[in-house]
C-alpha cells in the first residue's frame, strides 16, 4: 500500500540563506503517527506548515495521497484541505475571537450543520452549551478541544499537529493527549506530531523522527529509537528529559551536551552535530553523513552507538 | 537546622482576588526547596511575596529571613536585602535583561550598589562571575548586550547577577521552562554545582515534577493558592498523600517506560482564583469526592496537618 504523506527531500531556505530545513525525507502511512522531534530551531515546525503548504517550499517533494501537492495552485489546494487539516500550539491566537465555537468549528465552509457541530462538540467533551460561547470564555484546555473540532469538520485523513500540548498545564496536557489518541482510533486518521517533549511524543507516535538543524538525524520505530538510541544527538536528547522519579533521577547516566545548537545561517561543515558530539572525528568534521540502516532504525552518523 | 527562610500563613490578595492562601514553608541552608504547581497554583506571587515584589497588594502572615520579620519591612529595607542576601532568577531571561545596557553593566550593578565596589572592581567582578557560570571567553563577552547572547547563555547571565553578592537565598521561578532540554540540563547542573559550592538555600518553583526529581530534596506540591502536599523529595513521589499529587503523578507522559498507552488525566480544569470551590479546592477534580461523595470535601477545607491537607489523608496512595 502507498503510503497517505509522501516526503522527499523537502527544503526551505528563508531570506539571508538560513536552511531551516534541509532535505527532510519521511512518509506517514494511513492511521498512523509520526513524531517529529527536535529542539527550536530544528525546523520540525517549517516541516509541518510546508506539508500544509502555510510555507511554499524551496525545494523537493509532497505527495499526498497519491497527488504531488507541491506547488499545486491554492484553487486546486482547496478541495484537499478537507483532507489535511492541522491543529496549532496556542488555541487562542489561532481561533477567531470574533466568532462562536460553533461557527470555528463549522467554518466559512458551513461543513456542519448545529446538529453535526454538537455531535463534534461533543466528540472531543465538550457540549451542546458551548456551542455559542466565544474563544474567550474557555480555558486553554477547552480552546485547544475546539481547535481540534476544526480540524476534524472536514473528516481530514492526515492532522498536522503543531506542539498541541505544549502551551497547557500537565493535567490538562494528558486529557489532550488521550483524545487525540481516541479520535485517532475512531475515525483511522494519521497525524504527524511535532513536539519537542520527548516523553509526550512517546506517548503518541508509533514511529519517530529526530530532527536537529534541519535534517533527520534518526527515524523508526518509538520503542528501537527510544530504548537504544543510535545518534548521539538522540542518545542526549533522551538522557536530559528529567524523570519524575528521585531514584532515577539520581542513579541515571545523563550527558550532559556542551554548547549550544548552531546558527542555522553558518552551520559547521560536515556533520552539524560534531561541534557537541563526543564522539567526533575528522570525518565528522568534513563529511555529513547520511541516514543508513543501523540496528533497525535510519541514523546519520558516522559512528552510531 | 536552624531556618534561613520561614514563612508562615502567608497570604496575598490582590484587588480581583486572594492569590495565595495560607502557605508556610521553610528553606534551609544547601537545601532545595521545589515548589511544584500548574498555572495559578500561587506558587510565583508565594516567592515574589517574599523578595518584596508585589505592587498593588496585600501580603498578610509572617516572612522571617535570617531572624528578620519581611512583612512590613520599609521598601528600603527589602531593597538592601534584594539582590545582595536574596535573589531570584525568572523564566525568561531576555524579559528580565535590560536590552541597552552590556550584560556586565548589569552584572556589576548590583555589586557596586550592595558592596560599594569601585567600578572597576565591579567589572572585574563581573568577568569572574561570567566564568564562574561557564561562559567562554568571559573577558570579552562582557561587553556584549544580551541580544548577542544564546536563550542558555542568558540565563547564565541571570544567574551570575543573582550570585554577584553571594546571596544566601536564590528563588528560581521555572529557570529552565522557557529553554530547550538539552540546555536545560545545562542549566540545572550548574544551579547544583553553585549550590554546593557557595551552600546556599535554593527555591526551585516549576511545573515540571522531573525538575523537582532531579534537584530538590524537599517538595511542596500547590493547588489553587495553598498548598496539597509537602514532604521530603522522595516521600513525595513514591508514596503521594494527596489524591492530587498522585494525579499529577500518573498524568505524566513518560518515555522511558515504553509509552504508547493512554495517559491517566485528571478530569476538569485547575480552578479560577475569582471563584474558587467551596470546601476543599480540589474537589471537583478528585476520585475520592467522586467516589466516596463525601459531603466535607465540598463543604469544609481541610486544614494542613502533617504535611497535608486532604479530609481523607493516606486514601490516595
Amino acid at each position: 500500500m502507498s503510503p497517505l504523506l509522501d516526503v522527499n527531500d523537502l527544503r526551505m531556505t528563508f531570506r539571508g540563506g538560513v536552511r531551516a530545513v534541509d532535505g527532510v525525507s519521511f512518509s506517514v502511512r494511513q492511521g498512523e503517527t509520526l513524531g517529529l522531534v527536535g529542539e527550536s530551531g530544528c525546523g520540525k515546525s517549517t516541516t509541518g506548515r510546508m506539508i500544509v503548504r502555510l510555507l511554499e517550499p524551496s525545494g523537493g517533494q509532497v505527495t499526498f495521497d497519491g497527488r504531488d501537492i507541491t506547488h499545486v495552485s491554492r484553487r486546486r489546494l482547496l478541495p484537499l484541505r478537507g483532507d489535511l487539516q492541522m491543529v496549532f500550539q496556542d488555541p487562542f491566537t489561532s481561533l477567531n475571537p470574533r466568532r462562536t465555537a460553533a461557527q470555528i468549528i463549522s467554518g466559512p465552509r458551513r461543513l456542519l450543520d448545529r446538529d453535526g457541530t454538537i455531535a463534534l462538540l461533543e466528540r472531543v467533551g465538550l457540549g451542546a452549551e458551548h456551542a455559542d460561547r466565544y474563544p474567550h470564555e474557555f480555558s486553554g484546555g477547552q480552546a485547544q478541544r475546539i481547535g481540534i473540532a476544526r480540524a476534524l469538520a472536514s473528516r481530514p485523513k492526515l492532522v498536522i499537529c503543531d506542539e498541541p500540548v505544549s502551551a497547557l498545564d500537565v493535567s490538562i496536557q494528558a486529557q489532550i493527549v488521550n483524545l487525540l489518541r481516541k479520535l485517532q482510533e475512531e475515525e483511522g486518521l494519521a497525524y504527524v506530531f511535532i513536539a519537542h517533549d520527548l516523553s509526550v511524543v512517546a506517548h503518541m507516535c508509533d514511529r519517530v523522527a529526530v530532527m536537529y538543524l534541519g535534517r533527520i538525524v534518526e527515524i523508526g520505530d518509538r520503542k528501537t529509537v527510544y530504548a537504544d538510541p543510535a545518534h548521539p544527538y538522540t542518545r542526549a536528547l533522551v538522557s536530559a528529559v528529567p524523570l519524575p522519579d528521585p531514584d532515577l533521577e539520581q542513579d541515571r547516566e545523563r550527558i550532559v551536551l556542551l554548547g549550544d545548537p548552531p546558527n542555522p545561517a553558518s552551520p559547521p561543515a560536515g556533520c552539524t552535530f560534531n561541534p557537541r558530539c563526543a564522539k567526533a572525528q575528522n570525518i565528522c568534521r568534513q563529511e555529513a553523513p547520511v541516514l543508513r540502516l543501523v540496528r533497525g532504525r535510519q541514523a546519520a552518523c558516522h559512528f552510531p552507538d | 537546622m536552624t531556618a534561613l527562610l520561614q514563612v508562615t500563613d502567608l497570604r496575598v490578595t490582590f484587588a480581583a482576588g486572594t492569590a495565595v492562601d495560607g502557605v508556610s514553608f521553610t528553606a534551609h541552608q544547601g537545601r532545595t526547596l521545589g515548589i511544584v504547581g500548574e498555572s495559578g497554583s500561587g506558587k510565583s506571587v508565594s516567592s515574589l511575596a517574599v523578595m518584596g515584589l508585589h505592587r498593588n497588594a496585600i501580603v498578610e502572615g509572617s516572612i522571617v529571613f535570617d531572624g528578620e520579620e519581611l512583612v512590613g519591612a520599609s521598601p528600603s529595607r527589602l531593597r538592601a536585602l534584594r539582590g545582595s542576601r536574596m535573589s531570584m532568577i525568572f523564566q525568561d531571561p531576555l524579559s528580565s535583561l535590560h536590552p541597552y545596557y552590556t550584560v556586565g553593566e548589569q552584572i556589576a550593578e548590583g555589586y557596586r550598589l550592595h558592596a560599594k565596589a569601585s567600578r572597576r572592581a565591579a567589572r572585574e567582578r563581573a568577568v569572574e562571575m561570567l566564568a564562574d557560570v561557564g561562559i567562554p571567553s568571559p573577558r570579552a563577552r562582557v561587553a556584549d548586550y544580551p541580544h548577542q547572547f544564546s536563550g542558555g547563555m542568558r540565563q547564565r547571565v541571570m544567574i551570575a547577577m543573582a550570585l554577584v553578592c553571594e546571596p544566601d537565598l536564590l528563588i528560581a521561578d521555572e529557570p529552565t521552562t522557557a529553554l530547550d532540554v538539552t540546555i536545560q540540563a545545562q542549566i540545572l547542573e550548574l544551579i547544583k554545582k553553585i549550590q554546593e559550592e557557595r551552600g546556599v538555600a535554593v527555591i526551585m518553583i516549576t511545573h515540571d515534577l522531573g525538575v523537582v526529581a532531579r534537584v530538590a530534596d524537599e517538595v511542596m506540591v500547590m493547588y489553587g493558592g495553598a498548598p496539597v502536599e509537602h514532604a521530603p523529595a522522595r516521600q513525595v513521589f513514591k508514596t503521594p498523600g494527596h489524591p492530587y499529587t498522585r494525579g499529577l503523578l500518573d498524568s505524566i507522559p513518560r518515555h522511558d517506560l515504553g509509552g504508547g498507552g493512554p495517559l491517566q488525566a485528571i478530569p476538569g480544569s485547575p480552578p479560577s482564583l475569582l471563584t474558587p470551590p467551596q470546601g476543599c479546592r480540589f474537589h471537583p477534580r478528585c476520585p475520592i469526592y467522586a467516589r466516596a461523595s463525601a459531603e466535607i470535601c465540598a463543604t469544609e477545607r481541610p486544614a494542613f496537618i502533617a504535611g497535608l491537607a486532604c479530609h481523607y489523608p493516606g486514601a490516595a496512595t
